[in-house]
């Protein structure tokens, strides 16, 4: 699985994706890591199918009993499906996931696992260095999903939105924001269910400052592709497979 | 075909098999109810029937009683074996990571987890394998009561022959016990073969 370094000061985000390994038929995914002195974050660890590579991935710059933390944005099976198996190595670690999907993430089998239900206001971890913010992106796509912003870093985790289901080697960087458009469109009108939430989060993620907009498939924006994403999301109609 | 779903198959053959089993019982029941009904017509030339009603009675009793047991054992051995399963996969995915991490830097620290899930591994497949044992032991228990119950079939019909105008009527009721009894036999043979073969199975694994 590819791992790449997205921000490194103080704390540090990595993004593991386009595993060669993974199974076909299976949507690539990115995962992500935020380091921090004594804290470990997983977001979005990822289905039960690409764990291996994806545990590998981590052990390359993280000791497991670094890994304090799991953050599940929403309850589909490429985000956490893994959980049960990452439990076995992590059976102290604290899942911080929407309250609404609490009773639903625990059929991917984690008993000991200590659940951190987020309300749906959103809320702030701190891992010393940085004080993450959970940022509600309710119905973007799922009726209880959360974004991770990162002030000091810039970044926001943003889950689906701005989401594409690339080619498996595609770069790991938006590289040509025309083309992505593309890409980018069918998707977001087919996932995204609601115009009013897409208005609500935009108002929400434009007050943010963001150098990096980090979503859970395909690539990431940066620099001025951010509110270029941004300026073209407000603008597209949502929700469209009602016949 | 995995252990899982060999030990799945078994569980449900069983109580498939067990449920047949259960229904034949009920119609035991009733046709002792019969019985009893027409030893006492019979009165003194049907006096030999009586305590032979008595015994398939407590055959039909004890055979309920087996069932629900039986039943209850298979539905644990399902449950167990969705335990194993899980496991298994998750020992095989963290063998994967061993594999593939071996110049990661901080692979070190997976030791002390391979062990744990070799452990947990190793628990699941002793406790799957006594359940299979505890099953075993109790479908036999269940051949064992379809003996007794050939053995009372055959006194029945004994009995029958000498209660001269109730003969026919007894000798029904002794046909129908036999009957009985070659399908709680039928039934009882099949989990039993498939409870063996599951151990078998289970046990060559383990030898591997």
């Amino acid at each position: 699985m590819k791992s790449t370094i997205i921000y490194d000061d103080i704390h540090a985000w990595h993004v593991f994706a386009r595993d060669p390994e993974k199974v076909e038929g299976i949507i690539d995914t990115n995962q992500y890591m935020v380091k921090a002195n004594n804290r470990v974050l997983l977001l979005d660890p990822g289905g039960i199918e690409i764990f291996s590579s994806m545990l590998t991935a981590v052990l390359h710059h993280v000791h497991l009993e670094e890994i304090t933390d799991l953050f599940a944005s929403h309850q589909d099976p490429d985000i956490i499906s893994s959980l049960g198996l990452w439990e076995q190595a992590l059976p102290g670690a604290r899942l911080h996931v929407p309250w609404l999907w609490e009773g639903f993430i625990r059929h991917f089998g984690a008993k000991k696992i200590k659940y951190m239900p987020i309300e749906d206001h959103g809320g702030t971890l701190d891992l010393g260095e940085v004080k993450l913010q959970f940022i509600p992106a309710h119905y973007l796509h799922s009726s209880g999903n959360f974004h991770i912003y990162d002030p000091k870093a810039k970044i926001l985790m943003s889950g689906d939105v701005g989401a594409v289901l690339d080619k498996p080697d595609a770069p790991m960087f938006v590289e040509d924001f025309d083309a992505h458009i593309e890409k980018m469109k069918m998707f977001h009108q087919q996932w995204m269910p609601s115009n009013r939430a897409k208005q609500d989060w935009i108002k929400r993620v434009g007050k943010l400052d963001i150098d990096i907009l980090a979503p859970q498939h395909g690539g990431l924006f940066q620099g001025a592709d951010v509110k270029r994403f941004l300026d073209w999301f407000e603008e597209l109609d949502v929700g469209i497979a009602i016949p | 075909m995995t252990t899982q779903e060999t030990v799945l198959i078994a569980a449900a053959t069983v109580t498939s098999e067990l449920s047949e089993v259960s229904q034949v019982a009920k119609n035991m029941t009733l046709s002792v109810m019969n019985a009893k009904t027409i030893s006492q017509c019979a009165g003194e030339s049907a006096r030999g029937f009586h305590p032979i009603t008595d015994y398939i009675e407590d055959i039909a009793k004890n055979i309920d009683h087996l069932v629900i047991q039986i039943s209850e054992e298979a539905r644990t051995l399902s449950r167990l074996s969705v335990i194993y399963s899980q496991s298994e996969i998750g020992l095989k995915r963290y063998e994967t990571v061993i594999r593939k991490a071996k110049d990661a830097a901080h692979v070190s620290s997976l030791k002390g987890i391979m062990q744990k899930l070799y452990d947990e591994f190793e628990n699941c497949r002793t406790l799957l394998l006594r359940k299979l044992e505890s099953l075993s032991v109790s479908l036999d228990d269940m051949k064992n009561i379809t003996r007794s119950s050939i053995v009372i079939s055959i006194m029945s019909r004994v009995e029958a022959a000498g209660a001269f105008e109730f003969r026919k009527d007894l000798e029904v009721v002794a046909d129908n016990l036999e009957s009985s009894t070659e399908d709680i036999r039928s039934h009882t043979d099949i989990s039993y073969d498939k409870i063996i073969t599951v151990m078998e199975q289970l046990h060559r694994e383990t030898q591997k």
